[in-house]
């Protein structure tokens, strides 16, 4: 699905810093349970952004590096929406799926033959790169400001590949209610726990899901077996996850091949070269003209700026060839760039709305 | 509707002959009948009838059978599923969770099975068929004992090998509508073919044609439904008697069921079963008048040969000597002889 969007505000991505923590809680705060990898806790949010802090400072990546981004409307401090990457899923410990498997059992004497979807838990996203956190304040989920939260990540990642797996997965939030009572919860973890999934969330402590999932079993799960809810959630969205998923539904991410352990949402993977944004990325030296008028030949870009510590990202409509882009003042200003310097640069699909802008 | 007083008759337990055909007919399921011939005999595969003789005035026909298979599942693989154990342990957060796995294999190929116990239930009242199911498990177990035992020590490579470990298996749980509650919440997602069909067609071996289609992999059982799960291991309440008959000789449900209604499987080690202390061997002396001071069931020393298995229970008495007693007339209707050797055992009626 092409994004649409119904007004011309211009966003700008910035790395998180010790300022963004009530805007990390306000978005913890309003995610049902489950749903998030932000924590609801204020230490624990403080933490997570000094980790980011430190990760976007510091020269010596390991691969436990969380980095986190806020997005704001150039010229308001306000944060509007919350993403991140972890370098490493499961870092120094595993990450589990469960891994969609079609096995096809055949009796020749009975000329039967049947297809069995299983469920296997696998640990084969351990150390991908894995997109986390977005959150987008709902008055601009029909903006293009998700678009921009989503995907300048992948131009952070195409920056710094050092830093990065050369795979990526993200995980979406599967079907639950407010209380967050899941159908393959029920069906599947409740059996080996008794509870609900909030309640082991809160009797870990905090722990890593691998934590949970080491009490499950390993072998395979049959699907025919399950419950038709708990057989009908397996790969299905919970409805706060429809936007981001979309996004990366069209950068290209297999979405078929895993599913989450607990709410069976999708987990989608692929190889960040495979990527539509990263693949359309270019290095193009900064030329300024006066204002960003719409004009022909223009489109929107994604354009990010290469120094790690100073990322920036703006979507903007802008004029490019093989060697330049043209970007007015503001965007200079967010970017932290001037004339000839050299920045990221990836075309956005955009189906323009028919509202006059 | 009960014709025949046979609680203190004479048995003769033998071989499944031609002439059988009609009486086990009466008593087994027309299918087992169309799909295995009762009175073709193999080293592997015997059936013995029972056939009371006590009285001139009675019918000689079989009441009841018992099939006796050795090296099972070595032709066409058998299967069962193996009902194990998995735990899940979180010491530190108080979750201990054992749970119960079934895993699909032929963890018995190779042993010996007892199946098709049935009696001519019409004809005889609930001590009868009480007794005559003890007398078909403990004939059986007599027979194997004494092969067991004659063949031990025998260093002929071309003897089958006889493997010591019995199986039985005893019927599952199924409702009044024929429903079988395992079979629902397990078996049919994965076959929804016909199972009647399936089971004209094949006989018991269906299930192993079924098996080609049932998950390989550990099945935990706590994913299965309630009813299911309740299922396992569960004898039907129609196989008390049958239960009973493999418990008294010391068969016990071991780790596994069946794959359609998961009904155990009993088993046991043939040295440890009770008779394996118990069987001796007895010359016999014929007699007018015993003054027979208890029931005995008894083999003839084995001769060699597949259709050397006729089994007899009968009253009898043992003497200072060792010496087997029993009387001129049971020893005409039998075809015993006085210096005959025979394994021979007590059998409390």
């Amino acid at each position: 699905m092409k994004p649409s969007f119904s007004a011309p505000q211009r966003f700008l991505l910035r790395p998180c810093n010790a300022d963004d923590l009530a805007a990390l809680e306000r978005f913890a705060a309003a995610s049902p349970v489950g749903i998030t990898t932000l924590p609801n806790n204020r230490a624990a949010l403080a933490d997570r952004l000094a980790r980011s802090c430190h990760a976007f400072a510091t020269e010596d990546a390991s691969g436990e590096e969380i980095y986190l981004f806020a997005l704001q409307e150039i010229g308001n401090e306000r944060v509007i929406g919350i993403s991140g990457i972890a370098a490493r899923a499961g870092f120094s410990d595993r990450f589990y799926s469960f891994r969609n498997e079609f096995v096809v059992h055949r009796s020749s004497a009975l000329g039967v033959s049947t297809r069995i979807h299983t469920l296997h838990l696998c640990h084969d996203l351990t150390d991908v790169s894995l997109l986390i956190s977005f959150h987008i304040d709902a008055a601009y989920a029909n903006t293009l400001a998700p678009q921009l939260l989503s995907r300048a990540r992948l131009l952070f990642i195409a920056g710094h590949p050092e830093r990065f797996a050369d795979r990526l997965a993200a995980e979406s939030a599967g079907i639950a209610d407010d209380n967050g009572r899941c159908p393959l919860w029920d069906a599947v973890g409740r059996r080996f726990f008794g509870m609900d999934y909030p309640a082991v969330e809160r009797l870990t402590g905090g722990r890593s899901k691998s934590f949970i999932a080491d009490l499950m079993p390993p072998s395979p799960v049959y699907v025919p077996l399950l419950p038709e809810e708990a057989q009908w959630a397996i790969g299905q969205l919970h409805p706060v996850a429809e936007l981001p998923f979309s996004i990366l539904l069209d950068e290209g991410f297999d979405t078929d091949t895993y599913v989450d352990i607990f709410d069976g949402g999708p987990t989608v993977q692929e190889r960040i070269a495979m990527l539509k944004t990263v693949g359309r990325a270019r290095m193009l030296a900064v030329q300024r003209v006066e204002q960003a008028d719409s004009e022909p030949g223009q489109s929107w870009q994604i354009i990010a700026s290469a120094e790690l510590g100073q990322f920036r990202a703006v979507l903007t409509q802008a004029k490019t060839n093989l060697e330049l882009v043209s970007l007015d003042r503001v965007a200079l200003d967010a970017l932290g760039v001037m004339q000839g310097d050299r920045v990221r640069v990836a075309q956005l699909d955009v189906v323009e709305p028919e509202v006059a802008r | 509707m009960n014709t025949l007083n046979t609680l203190n008759s004479t048995w003769q337990l033998r071989l499944a002959q031609n002439e059988d055909i009609t009486a086990l007919s009466a008593f087994l399921a027309a299918s087992t009948l169309e799909l295995s011939d009762p009175s073709e005999h193999h080293a592997d595969d015997q059936w013995l009838v029972a056939v009371p003789i006590a009285a001139a005035a009675m019918p000689s026909v079989a009441m009841g059978c018992i099939r006796i298979r050795r090296n099972i599942g070595l032709a066409q693989p058998r299967y069962w599923y193996h009902v194990g154990c998995v735990v899940h342990a979180a010491p530190d957060l108080g979750l201990f969770h054992r749970q119960r796995t079934l895993l699909i294999g032929n963890d018995h190929t190779g042993c010996t099975e007892l199946s098709e116990i049935s009696t001519h239930d019409r004809q005889l009242d609930a001590s009868e068929r009480r007794m005559l199911t003890r007398l078909l498990v403990r004939s059986a177990l007599l027979l194997l004992h004494r092969d067991h035992l004659t063949h031990a020590n025998d260093a002929d490579p071309a003897l089958p090998a006889l493997a010591n470990k019995v199986i039985a298996g005893l019927p599952g749980l199924k409702d009044e509508f024929g429903v079988v509650p395992f079979w629902q919440g397990l078996g049919r997602h994965f076959y929804a073919g016909d199972i009647g069909l399936a089971q004209a067609r094949f006989g018991e071996l269906w299930l192993s044609h079924v098996a080609a289609l049932l998950p390989r992999h550990p099945l935990v059982a706590a994913l299965l439904n309630e009813s299911a799960q309740a299922a396992i291991g569960c004898v039907h309440a129609d196989a008390s008697v049958l239960q009973d008959a493999l418990s008294e000789v010391g068969l016990r449900a071991g780790e596994h069921v069946n794959l359609y209604d998961a009904g155990p499987v009993f088993e046991g080690h043939l040295e440890l079963l009770r008779g394996a202390s118990g069987v001796y061997t007895r010359t016999l002396v014929v007699q007018a008048d015993i003054e027979a001071s208890t029931w005995c069931l008894l083999i003839k020393a084995a001769e060699g040969g597949v259709a050397d298995a006729q089994l007899s229970l009968l009253p009898a008495r043992v003497n200072f000597q060792g010496e087997l007693l029993i009387s001129a007339d049971d020893a005409q209707r039998l075809g015993l002889h006085s210096g005959d050797q025979v394994w021979a055992e007590e059998f409390k009626l």
